[in-house]
């Protein structure tokens, strides 16, 4: 069983960074957006991670007694909406321009965006080298009895 | 009777072998949660308990003679379960969260040469014991 468990760790894992990276997506996506849902600027995205919640089993009650912790992959439990303030450009022009001619853009940040992008990508690549490390395993423990 | 052909260095490679592959689990967790807030790392530490476990018969030399060498089993920080625990040591990101992920990957490297070894050492023996069951 525990080299299932552990692909199914590995699986919530990538999950988890496929998520994370269309929310990557979105923002750069979004990055000129002026008129977002009900009439305000677009507003950056991010994902939150946590330990995937235990099962309420008798093993994993035990474990938890005796200071052996059940190990469990990740979950994201919310998209969140960063309220930081946008960033307001001087555009009379602009169709969304306010009396005064400022423009209010998104609060993305290229830079960021792309570094987050790098480093989910990454951890995705990890969570695979791992599921190709269990397979391995798994395969060299079948062939204990061949031959 | 299965278990006398087989002795007890069978047992204890398959003791073994469930430890890498819990071992393989712990790595699997410590990986997916890299980008966790305040998640500590995960090891599982076997080897000690299993020394324990089967004592000097495993491990170490039996001296027939006062003039022969002895080996002493090498005695490692003694664990008493066989468990998962997590690293005493202060996290240095800003998360809390205390993976590295280039250790996860040389573990995993580890774990995964000596889960081969094992499973290899144990198919040769079993290969061994067909091949006298046959009687060829």
């Amino acid at each position: 069983m525990s080299l299932f468990g552990s692909l199914k760790i590995s699986a919530s894992s990538l999950f988890a960074q496929r998520l994370r990276m269309d929310v990557i997506a979105n923002n750069v996506a979004n990055v000129d957006s002026t008129r977002g849902e009900n009439g305000q600027p677009y507003r950056r995205q991010s994902v939150v991670f946590r330990e995937q919640a235990q099962e309420t089993s008798f093993g994993n009650v035990l474990g938890r007694a005796t200071g052996n912790r059940a190990l469990s992959g990740v979950q994201v439990t919310e998209i969140h909406r960063d309220t930081s303030a946008p960033r307001k450009v001087h555009e009379p022009t602009h169709p969304d321009a306010d009396a005064e001619g400022y423009v209010y853009l998104p609060n993305i940040d290229v830079v960021t965006e792309m570094t987050d992008l790098v480093s989910a990508s990454r951890a995705y690549q990890a969570s695979t080298t791992v599921i190709n490390a269990t397979k391995s395993l798994a395969q060299s423990a079948l062939s204990i009895g061949r031959g | 009777m299965l278990n006398q052909i087989l002795g007890s260095g069978f047992d204890v490679a398959r003791q073994a072998l469930n430890g890498l592959s819990r071992r393989q689990t712990a790595i699997a967790a410590n990986v997916a949660n890299i980008d966790t807030p305040g998640y500590q790392r995960q090891e599982v530490t076997f080897e000690d308990a299993l020394r324990v476990q089967t004592g000097a018969r495993a491990s170490g030399l039996q001296a027939t003679d006062a003039r022969h060498f002895t080996a002493t089993p090498i005695s490692g920080g003694a664990m008493a379960d066989g468990g998962t625990r997590s690293r005493d040591v202060v996290a240095q990101r800003n998360d809390a969260n205390d993976v590295s992920i280039d250790e996860e990957m040389l573990l995993l490297v580890d774990t995964q040469l000596r889960f081969q070894a094992l499973s290899q050492t144990t198919g040769r023996r079993l290969t061994t014991l067909r091949s006298v069951i046959r009687g060829q």
